[in-house]
Formats: structure tokens, sequence, C-alpha cells
């Protein structure tokens, strides 16, 4: 790929509004709408796009060297590739239904929309960001090049986008429906994308292999600058860190805090309860799985017992078996069962299947446990 | 008739193809790639384009090209395969010489 | 140059005649994209007619150089083609952007001067989801295949007297169209099955004293979107005893539910069940743009088991006279708990 040429020849100079930027602007303007009502996502999503943000600045700043891995063609051909995947997904991705679905749905989508970005710095870097270039700052040869990546994308969004949404409308109530819920959820982001990225897409797949002898002479400075270095490393960082994490969710050991004292409001006196001179204790247990990507599950109850039988106060119900926060979880609740023996031990088991949205396939079991016999020994907590 | 439009790796058709001495010039003048596109204002890649026939340039940026280095564009751009310039400067010169 | 037999002139040659053809042509595309006026009344048809004769007239002006992909273009076709799309390409987002902004205004524009109804109730925006009509759709592809061509009719110079009226035969064959699309719409409209709208996208939060109340909307679209959308619109709400319709004088309220009411006997009931369009409308939301729909009627009777048959009946014709004429009847039934027993 091309070395930036050092400073007395001409640089291409960045219009104050791109493509590039303008898709910029528009995605981190939804993007913070989108995490607004997010209020429970916590302090690692909002570091995360600051992580986010730093990549782009130190791609776009990074000097490209010759032989650079961003400028060879099968690199810029798998980038475009990744978008294309991307922008597929996303049109198969529904919107959250609620600000409190932060599960596989919300926040999926979010880091899509996240990745489709530091994608397209990638790919602006590939290719010199010639496709927004104003005329004034692109050669003859440049020009023509890009012109023609613009017919080519022309042609590409107007078949398979308007295409698609003109078929879409017109064909059945089922294709409409798909238009109608799509256009709500990731495919507006899809369809912004290429709306404004396809002609450095169609740049970067076809522009043709770097030639080592047309850079040969300007090149100065080491094979990889710590300027690139540093943007290779915060770009593996920022692709990597969520699937990182989601897989930490299977693999960091849960948290656990407990706390066992009296009872801290009035007994709700429920039927069949023990009598005034029964013992009560109120049970709190929060268990947290995975860090940044997390759940937070808990159990709250009050048990009191008679020496002959404990029995619940409060918080051993089925809806009491749901998790205290999720972010970018799924929580599926697999057992919440109470029961009582014949020797007045209460039982309470509440257990669930954590997942991740990106990644599914690593699942972890959590169970939260409550046993106290009729004499007020606590057999099993959490 | 030739196209503009920035295809490299492949080259040129036989009808379309250009023979050019740019890279003969450039190297007697002891210029860069990078100093040769400077002057002319192109793109650095875009000299190795127009070397290699990879390109074919605008008539105005022929006529650039033939202002730098003092030559008639034909000297530079021909559709047949080119002589050695020495070799065409030495059989003018003896040609002239004998007459 | 063109010797002896002249070759008749086009009425788009210079460049300002193919300025006004591309101004006509993007007021035109407004007008559809918008949505003023709210109908056509079957017209539209016509308007698009309208708009493919703006085409082909800029087409020809411009040597369709948009749609050529021979080889055999020179170098000066191929750079104004290839900054044409650019340029096209550029302006297709901030296009559709505008669109949508004048779809928007205009709605707003709509409710502003439509004025209450009687009794207060405002008309909303159309409640049935058709994702985009047929003639925002029209819009749509005018701008996404004709912008290049515009640029081009836009940018491209005046060309030397004796260039002008020179013979396009091939290009000729392009007023085929005009009968050919008049040809398609007749035949969509005449063969396309009917189809149900998208799943309503609006919910509302009415309550009615002792009962239950839900909205239902719904369409059916004849002719592919190219015909017209019969639409139902009602608010059903349900006590128990029985099911009956909020909103539409028209068909009065079951005893059960003025008795609900409470009322002292000096007030009328007509006081209780005054027209709320945004909750019952008959044909409010119906759309008939490209065929037009009369006989519209709503019924709704509760039978002996207190349950609801609300039916909408419709006639649609793109036809004058109403030769090809397709009758439309979507029906909703209720029970009085509050089940649906059938719905369009």
């Amino acid at each position: 790929m091309i070395a930036d040429p050092p400073i007395r020849q001409r640089r291409l100079r960045r219009p104050a509004f791109t493509a590039t930027r303008v898709t910029l602007a528009i995605l981190v303007g939804l993007l913070t709408l989108t995490i607004l009502p997010f209020g429970g996502m916590g302090a690692w999503l909002i570091g995360y796009v600051f992580l986010v943000l730093a990549t782009c600045v130190a791609l776009r700043n990074a000097r490209r060297q010759p032989g650079s891995w961003l400028g060879r063609r099968v690199v810029r051909r798998g980038l475009v590739g990744l978008i294309a995947v991307t922008c597929v997904v996303l049109v198969a991705t529904p919107a959250p239904s609620n600000t409190s679905d932060t599960g596989s749905t919300g926040g999926g989508l979010l880091l899509l929309v996240v990745f489709l970005v530091v994608l397209n710095i990638a790919l602006g870097g590939a290719t010199q960001r010639v496709a927004a270039a104003p005329d004034s700052s692109v050669d003859e040869r440049q020009e023509a090049m890009r012109n023609r990546a613009h017919r080519i994308a022309y042609v590409v969004f107007a078949v398979a986008v308007g295409g698609t949404a003109v078929v879409a409308d017109v064909a059945s109530q089922q294709t409409r429906s798909w238009l109608g819920w799509s256009f709500r959820g990731g495919g507006l982001f899809a369809f912004l994308e290429l709306l404004f990225v396809l002609p450095a897409m169609v740049l970067a797949f076809l522009e043709p292999e770097f030639r080592p002898s047309d850079v040969r002479e300007v090149m100065e400075a080491p094979r990889q600058s710590t300027g690139t270095r540093i943007a290779l490393t915060l770009l593996t960082l920022t692709m990597g860190l969520p699937f990182l994490m989601s897989v930490l969710v299977a693999v960091l050991p849960p948290r656990t805090a407990t706390t066992i004292q009296a009872p801290s409001g009035p007994l709700r006196q429920q039927p069949g309860a023990p009598s005034a001179t029964t013992t009560c204790r109120e049970f709190f247990a929060r268990r947290d799985v995975g860090y940044g990507v997390q759940a937070a599950l808990q159990l709250h109850a009050q048990v009191c017992w008679d020496g002959r039988r404990a029995v619940e106060d409060y918080g051993m119900n089925q809806s009491d078996c749901h998790p205290d926060g999720t972010d970018l979880v799924t929580v599926a609740t697999t057992q919440c069962t109470r029961t009582t023996d014949a020797k007045g031990t209460l039982a309470f088991t509440y257990r669930t299947s954590v997942s991740s949205g990106l990644t599914p396939f690593f699942t972890r079991q959590v169970t939260l446990q409550l046993v106290v016999d009729r004499n007020g020994n606590v057999l099993q907590f959490p | 008739m030739s196209r503009q439009d920035g295809r490299g790796t492949t080259p040129p058709t036989g009808s379309e193809r250009f023979y050019n001495r740019i890279a003969v010039l450039r190297t007697e003048r002891g210029l860069s790639r990078q100093a040769l596109a400077d002057a002319v204002g192109v793109n650095y890649q875009t000299v190795g384009y127009l070397e290699r026939g990879d390109y074919n340039p605008s008539l105005e940026l022929a006529f650039r090209l033939s202002e730098l280095f003092g030559v008639p564009v034909e000297a530079i751009f021909s559709r047949q395969p080119m002589r050695p310039m020495s070799e065409e400067l030495y059989s003018r010169t003896a040609s002239a010489g004998g007459g | 140059m063109t010797t002896g037999n002249r070759a008749r002139r086009s009425v788009v040659e210079t460049r300002w005649q193919r300025r006004i053809a591309v101004v006509l042509t993007l007021a035109v595309t407004a007008v559809l994209g918008s949505n003023l006026p709210t109908s056509f009344h079957g017209l539209a048809i016509v308007v698009v007619l309208v708009l493919a004769t703006l085409d082909i007239l800029l087409v020809r002006a411009t040597g369709a150089l948009a749609f050529t992909i021979r080889r055999t273009l020179d170098e000066r076709e191929t750079a104004l083609r290839d900054r044409a799309y650019r340029r096209g390409f550029r302006l297709l987002g901030a296009a559709l952007a505008v669109a949508l902004l004048l779809f928007i205004a205009s709605a707003y524009v709509l409710t502003a001067t439509a004025g209450p109804s009687q009794n207060g109730s405002t008309p909303l925006g159309s409640q049935i989801n058709q994702v985009i009509s047929g003639r925002w759709l029209v819009a749509i592809v005018e701008l996404v295949v004709m912008l290049p061509t515009l640029m081009i009719a836009w940018v491209e110079g005046d060309r030397p007297e004796e260039e002008r009226g020179a013979p396009q035969p091939h290009l000729s064959l392009l007023w085929l169209s005009i009968p050919a699309l008049a040809g398609a719409w007749l035949l969509v409209n005449a063969l396309a099955p009917d189809q149900g709208t998208a799943p309503s996208l609006n919910s509302f939060d009415t309550s009615f004293p002792g009962a239950s109340c839900a909205h239902y909307s719904g369409g059916r679209v004849v002719g592919a979107q190219f015909g017209a959308t019969v639409s139902l619109n009602v608010e059903v709400c349900w006590n128990g005893t029985d099911a009956f319709v909020l909103g539409d004088p028209s068909i009065p309220l079951p005893q059960s539910a003025i008795a609900a009411m409470q009322l002292p006997p000096d007030v009328p009931v007509d006081n209780i069940n005054y027209p709320q369009l945004d909750l019952t409308s008959c044909g409010a939301d119906t759309v008939d743009d490209f065929a037009m729909v009369s006989a519209s009627t709503c019924a709704g009777t509760v039978d002996a088991s207190g349950t609801l048959h609300y039916t909408v009946r419709a006639r649609v014709s793109v036809l004058p006279g109403g030769v090809d004429r397709r009758d439309v009847t979507l029906s909703l039934v209720v029970a009085r708990d509050g089940r649906v027993l059938e719905q369009p």
C-alpha cells in the first residue's frame, strides 16, 4: 500500500464534510440515542465507546507504510467482505423491543454498529479515502478511478437495496412486514452504511495490488511506525474485547455477596404463617456473573420458623425469579421451585442459564439456593 | 481511443497501448518519482502507472510532461514500441552528417 | 452532421430546455413523494405517465448516456457519465432524506389544516401500515433510476447547431414504454391477488366504563400497491355481555354499554357516542391513488350472543365507469369476551 508521502508532497486534503464524517456523525448520534435509555449498561460500555473513538483516531493518523497489511488487496477485499456480512447480519437483527431489553437484541445491535464503524475507518485508510475526496484533492487517474467506483456502486445500490425494497414492498404481506420490521431495526444502519460507504467498498475491491516499485523511494520510516503499531493494537483490542468479555461470562468465577439479618420490615403474615412467637430472618444474596457483559441475579427472601416447620414470608414465588440486571446477556430461568419436606425444612431453588448475545454457545448455569430447617439452621445459602 | 478509467493491473488492449519514455527521461534528469509527481501535479502512484503504460494520460498531462522534459509529446509517447533515445539521436546525426 | 434528410428536433435540445425538464421532473417526483394531494383518486397513473414522458425526453436529450455500457464510449463521454454517477450517488442520500422530510412536512401540514371534526376529534395520519405506498415507491424508483440522467442533462452544455436533431432511431423505441407502463398497470390491477397490509403500528389506550377496548386496523391491498388499499379502522370494546364499536354514531351502542355509563335520564345517548375519527373511521384511511374506491360502507351488528360483526365493503375500479370493478370485503368478528374470531 502507499506510504504516507513526505511533507513536501501534496497530501489528500480532507474536506470538511466527507461521506465518512457524515456516517460517523449519524452513527455516533444514533449510538448515543440508543445508549442513553439503557441507563443500566454500566461504565464499561461508555469506556468501550471511548476506546472505539480512540481507535478511529489512531487509524486515521497511522502512517501507511509499504507492505502494510491494510493496503494489500486480499486484506482490502476481506474488509469489504466483512462489511457486507455485517450488513447482512444487521438486516436480520430486529430493534430492541424496549429500553430494558439489553440482552442479545440490544447488545448485539450496538456492537454490530460499533464494529461497522471501525471497519469503515479501516476501509478509508486502505483506500486513502479517495472515494470521498473532492476533485481538487485527486489527480486525473484517481478521479477516474473514484468516479468509476461510484458508477458501479450506484448500480449495485439501486439493484441490491432499491430492488430489494421495491420487491419486498410489492410481493406479499409477509415481505412487506419484513421490510417494515427491518427498517426499524438493524436494516436502517445497513442502509446508511451502503449509502455512504459503498463507493469506498467498490474502490477497495477493484483497486489493483499496489506495486512496491511505486512506493519504494518514499520509504523513509521503518516498516511499521509506532503510530501504526498503536493503531493495530487498538484495533485488535476493539474488535476482540466484546468477544473476550462474552467468553468471560462462562469463564470468570461468579462474585457473590450475602446478608442475613433480622427482618427490616413488618411480617406479611401469610396464611398459615407461624405465630408471633416464631423467629424470622431476612436473607439477601446477589451473584454477579461476567464483567461488562454480565448478569446480576439475586435472592431476597424472608423465612420464619417455630421449631415445627420453616415457612416463607416473602420472596420465594415465581414472580421473584428474575434477574436484577442484565448487560448484553440473556438469562433464562430453568428452575424456580419452593418445597417443604416432611421434617419442615424449607428449600427454595432459583436456577438460570446465562449466555452472552455475542457468543450464545458459551453458557453458564447459575444457581441460588436457600434451605432452612424448622429450627432456623441455614443448610444452604446461597 | 484510450479509456481513462484507472485500470492498472491489466495492460490495455493492443489497439489502446501507448509506449513511453517517462522512466528514461526521469532517470536522465535525476528525478525521483516523487519529484516528478510534484512537478506535474499528480499522485506519485500515478507516475508508476504511467511508466508501466497501465494508464494513458490526458492531453493536458501529456503536455505538462512535455514541457517539463523539454521534448515534444511524440518523443515521450508513441503507439509503437520506442527505440532507445540515444539510438534515435545517433541515427539522425549520422543521417544529417552523411547528407 | 445530417444532410438533406434532417431529423425532427427534440423538444429539449438546448441546455435551458433540458434544465426546465429536470426541474419539472423533480417537481412531479416531489408531488408523488409527498402527502399533497392526499389522494389522486385513481389518477396517479396519469401523473406517472407524465413523469415517464419527461424521463424519455431527458434520456433522448442526453443520448441515454447514463445507461450506456458499451465500450465504444469515447473518453469524454465516459468521464461525463462516471462524473454524473458520482454526483448522483452523493445526491441520492440527500434526495431520499429530502423526500422523507417532504413526506413528514406535508403530513403535518395536512393535520394542521384539516381541523378538528365534530366534538373535537382530530383525524390522525393513516393508521394502516403500507410500509411504502405505491406513489412513494414510484418517487423512489424515479430518483434512483433517473438521477444520473438528470445530472448529465443539467451539466452538459449546448451542442452545436449543426449537431442538433441528430437521428436517434434506437431511442425512439423508448416511446413504447408509455403504453407499456399503462398496460402493465392494468394487468397488475386485473391479475394481482389481494394482499393484506403489514401489521399495524398504532396502539391506543382507550377506556370505557365497565369495558375493555382494543384498536383494530388493517387493510386489503388491491393491485399490489398500484391500485387501491381498502382500510378497516375500528375501536372495539367488550364488557362480557356485548362487544361493540366505539366512535361511530351510525352503529348504536348496546344496552349493556349504555347502562354502564349511568347517564342521567335527560342526557341523550348521542352525546356519548359521538364520532371519533381517530378511533373508528369508515374509509378515512383508504388509499386510492392508482384506482378509484367507491360505495364504501361500514356496518356493525351485535348478535344475540353479544358477538360483534363489523364489515367494511368497497368497490375498487381502475377504469372510469367501473367496468373492471372488484368488490372487496373486510370482516372483523369479536366475541363479548374480547376474543377475535375473525379478522382481515
